[in-house]
């Protein structure tokens, strides 16, 4: 026991050595530099919300550094939050991708928001869909509830476009939904939930006054069950 | 160095549209103050205090090369807010966005305004440079709508392309440098002028703005340039 801790320890030892031998060979300025290329290179690419991988932060901004890759991005990651108030996830455990997340939600020049009105319309009628299901739903499910609003996915539709690509690529590798196999189904099934981006950047309590506007209901709390998962996750938030 | 949450919300509108006019800067600014409970000085010309303010997300975006500018419309006059690279490599911000091609395209583009005379092309000339840049003339006519969409480009009344705002601000310096026989600087400001009123003598130019409030209250206006002083048409045509 006490040498399996002490081989993980000098393995760690080793990476930390590794790293630090290309920190040393830089001067301050030298890093420094590097820290503020990486986020101008992130944030720019964040632009397109889709995730960037660590390849191409490897071969555009770190070149010959890489291998100091783990203290560069934990350097941009602080920076980007102090001065940009944004956060640098990493999408999965050792995914090297990356995404960034505004640490604001409901920022009224953001996200959906800011990519023209119809990209919003149709990304909050799907996520206001996910989420008074009960925040999952199966792909079965959604269609018939877009159909049943005149938008077919087998079809290009007129406004929306090819929405099932939108739908399964686009709002998946942006962040805002989820896709995936519901685990035992037989036959397979697939279902939807809200991703990353959408629980960070989007508030319930919007997506519900959303659904309450379309309904031409006036006071969101009748959806007692939805009013207070909405309100739960916004009591401990700032602003 | 560390900013507090109502500068980056400020900012984070910033990266996302780039540019916002005066009135547009002052609304943000007040919902900015709204949501943070941050004091909102009204001042005697109802406007915010925005100096200090923007001053300090300066401060601490200088270091990534970034800044917010103010920047006025060659057309109307109207004031805005751009945030802009103060990299040399100004194009940098664009072509994350855009392919090769495009950015390509959207150079010669540039290049063509910048040496048309009267700092705007028509489209079908500007639709016409796409087969160099191995674009199709639909694709580059989307790319055309989608520069207007994002303040990069505009349309002028008479169907022409010029250059928005937002583009002179971010890549004036670079346009000065690429093509400096072209390029013209303003008599008045010493900023590089696109679209502004020329002296039919010699080679001075400024900017309709700049000229304004210069002629202001000149009755028969003159060249600002001593050597000329031949008679400034453009103010009396008006």
């Amino acid at each position: 026991m006490a040498d399996e801790t002490q081989l993980m320890f000098s393995q760690e030892e080793q990476t930390v050595s590794k790293q630090s031998k290309v920190l040393c060979q830089l001067s301050a300025e030298e890093i420094s530099k590097i820290v503020v290329d990486l986020v101008r290179y992130l944030l720019i690419m964040s632009q397109k919300k889709l995730p960037i991988k660590r390849s191409d932060i490897n071969k555009t901004v770190l070149g010959d550094k890489s291998r100091g890759f783990d203290h560069f991005i934990e350097m941009a990651k602080e920076r980007l939050s102090l001065v940009f108030g944004m956060e640098l996830i990493e999408l999965e455990l050792n995914s090297k991708s990356y995404i960034l997340l505004s640490e604001f939600q409901d920022h009224p020049y953001l996200n959906c928001y800011s990519a023209g009105k119809t990209e919003c319309s149709l990304l909050m009628i799907i996520l206001s869909f996910i989420f008074m299901n009960g925040n999952v739903i199966s792909d079965n499910q959604l269609y018939d509830c877009l159909r049943r609003i005149g938008i077919d996915i087998e079809f290009h539709h007129e406004v929306f476009g090819d929405v099932e690509n939108k739908l399964k690529k686009d709002y998946v590798r942006q962040g805002y939904v989820e896709y995936s196999r519901v685990v035992g189904a037989e036959p397979v099934q697939h279902e939807f939930k809200w991703g990353l981006r959408a629980r960070k950047e989007l508030s319930k309590l919007k997506v519900l006054d959303f659904v309450a506007k379309i309904y031409g209901e006036e006071d969101p709390s009748n959806w007692t069950s939805q009013w207070e998962q909405a309100n739960a996750e916004n009591a401990p938030n700032e602003s | 160095m560390a900013l507090e949450k109502a500068h980056k919300f400020f900012l984070q509108a910033f990266i996302a549209n780039g540019i916002f006019t005066a009135r547009e800067v002052h609304k943000l600014y007040r919902e900015t103050c709204e949501r943070f409970d941050r004091e909102f000085c009204d001042r005697v010309h109802n406007e915010p205090d925005l100096g200090p303010f923007v001053e300090s997300i300066n401060m601490n975006i200088k270091p990534f090369q970034l800044e917010m500018k103010k920047a006025v419309d060659e057309a109307n006059g109207v004031s805005s807010f751009v945030l802009v690279n103060t990299a040399d490599n100004s194009l940098t911000k664009l072509s994350s966005t855009y392919s090769e091609n495009e950015l390509e395209l959207f150079k010669k583009l540039v290049e063509k305004i910048v040496g048309s005379g009267t700092g705007s092309v028509s489209s079908i000339e500007a639709l016409n440079l796409s087969s160099t840049c191995k674009m199709k003339k639909p694709e580059a006519e989307s790319f055309f709508t989608n520069m207007i969409e994002h303040k990069w480009l505009k349309k002028i009344p008479d169907g022409h392309y010029a250059l928005a705002t937002r583009c002179i601000a971010e890549c004036d310096l670079y346009i000065l440098q690429q093509y400096p026989d072209d390029a013209r600087t303003c008599n008045m400001c010493c900023r590089l002028v696109i679209q502004g009123e020329s002296c039919r003598e010699c080679n001075t130019t400024i900017h309709k703005h700049c000229s304004q409030r210069y002629f202001k209250d000149e009755v028969v206006p003159v060249c600002p340039n001593q050597a000329c002083n031949a008679e400034w048409l453009h103010r009396q045509s008006r």
